[in-house]
């Protein structure tokens, strides 16, 4: 590995795999993405990284997701089922469960709203997400606007639901 | 981005949040904004919005840290090491001193010399020999070594069928001792189906390995990093009459313009012909166990 590409890898590794786990919620794939991802600015080293790299492992998310669909929607399943709390301390069991519905309220945005939020929570400015997700840049506010909005109700929702069953 | 008459959407709040906004354009919103205590509400609305998402991605954390690979990164230098502070005119005098010291050595004869060629030899020749060796022995366990140094019938008719090396030239890949010989049926059983039609064995390449007869080589990549060689010599059990038209046309599809996923699709067909198969790359322990398995039934 290149000094320059080492120190791609320090600045924004860490970065990446946490857009990844949060997009795919599972760090092993989150990881071997991100490897991938790094593998590929390897083979091409590119002018402008972060949107680079942050837009290649969001296209291998994607491809990942549409070579196996079908075997995708069982996973997710089993990792519905898998991804009951165990029963602990309350802080930790309160704090799985609000994971679990941030992620179940994440996986219920389109790509668009998904990825535009994950890349702003990574610290990426409107310039860089409209350029990482091939959006005009007048277009990033009313993306975030919408993704925030739907993100908090779904998040609610997920919410009362589990009120629901537990009463 | 917004006029004073125009009504301001909830996209603009939002840039306008998160500072995304030009200066005099957050100016004018600003005083809009203050002008209108509906604005005010929404602006209100929009960032209690903001934050509750923050924070619910926020709760999204990676448990435990990532742990990082030691030959990958290494932390940049904070000071300039001591070669870096010497003066860049006095290097380029020691570099052209050193170069004229060693352009005399190289061309005077020399004892010493030979003998330390001698030294080096030896031992680089030996890396070679064990790197090659190193690619043959992943994926197999130590009968399926010892089955690739003995010669079967297979490798022997393969071994007689391998064009004679030009004598200037390195061996061409073809005549290396490959480890184990495979049908596709083998190939399908440890590999949990048929390599051709595992969904995520991703085509890669096709390269032909001597002229005659040609072993076609294709690549498959796995998503988890193995990668599959695949040795094909797809006339030598395919009973075909017309042998020098298959075997020309087998070149062509190799070699030929035509895009990457359709060549592939094209040797997809040729199904009949012997395999063999050795692994390259980093192959991770599930697939080791899986081939380990498989290489010993």
């Amino acid at each position: 590995m290149t000094p320059h590409l080492a120190a791609l890898f320090e600045q924004y590794h860490a970065s990446l795999v946490r857009m990844l786990y949060r997009r795919t919620g599972d760090r092993d794939r989150a990881e071997d993405l991100a490897q991938e991802t790094f593998a590929r600015a390897v083979a091409a080293p590119p002018d402008n990284p972060r949107p680079w790299l942050f837009a290649v492992a969001l296209n291998l998310v994607r491809e990942d997701g549409r070579k196996a669909v079908r075997q995708q929607r069982r996973l997710q399943l089993l990792k519905a089922e898998m991804d009951v709390p165990v029963p602990g301390p309350d802080d930790d069991f309160d704090r799985a469960e609000a994971k679990a519905r941030v992620q179940a309220a994440l996986a219920q945005l389109n790509d668009r709203d998904r990825e535009a939020l994950l890349l702003k929570a990574e610290g990426f400015s409107y310039p860089e997400i409209a350029e990482t997700l091939g959006l005009s840049l007048g277009a990033i506010g009313t993306t975030l606007s919408r993704a925030r909005q739907r993100l908090v109700e779904a998040y609610h929702q997920h919410e009362q639901g589990g009120r629901d069953v537990a009463s | 981005m917004s006029h004073p008459e125009e009504p301001l959407d909830d996209g603009i709040l939002h840039a306008y949040l998160d500072g995304a906004l030009p200066a005099d354009e957050a100016q004018r919103i600003e005083a809009r904004i203050s002008a209108s205590s509906a604005l005010q509400a929404r602006l209100e609305r929009a960032r209690g919005q903001q934050r509750e998402a923050d924070a619910l991605l926020a709760l999204v954390e990676l448990d435990a840290p990532l742990a990082r690979p030691d030959s990958a990164v290494r932390p940049p230098r904070a000071t300039p090491t001591w070669w870096q502070n010497l003066d860049p005119i006095a290097l380029r005098w020691a570099a052209g001193f050193m170069l004229m010291v060693g352009g005399v050595w190289v061309l005077t004869p020399s004892p010493s010399r030979e003998a330390m060629r001698a030294l080096t030899e030896g031992p680089r020749m030996a890396m070679e020999e064990r790197a090659d060796s190193d690619v043959v022995r992943l994926g197999q366990d130590s009968s399926a070594v010892a089955l690739a140094s003995e010669p079967t019938a297979d490798a022997a008719a393969t071994a007689r069928k391998a064009p004679p090396a030009a004598p200037a030239s390195p061996p061409p890949p073809a005549a290396r001792q490959l480890p184990r010989r495979i049908d596709l049926a083998e190939a399908a059983t440890f590999l949990g189906g048929s390599v051709r039609t595992l969904p995520d064995a991703q085509f890669e390449r096709a390269d032909l390995l001597g002229d005659d007869p040609p072993l076609v080589q294709l690549t498959y990549r796995l998503p988890d990093g193995t990668v599959i060689l695949l040795t094909e010599e797809p006339l030598a059990s395919a009973g075909r009459a017309d042998n020098a038209v298959a075997e020309a046309r087998t070149r062509a599809r190799a070699n030929d313009a035509t895009p990457r996923a359709e060549r592939s699709a094209a040797q997809l067909r040729w199904s009949e012909g012997a395999l063999q198969l050795e692994l390259d790359g980093p192959v991770p322990a599930e697939t080791l166990r899986r081939l380990r398995e498989g290489v010993q039934k």
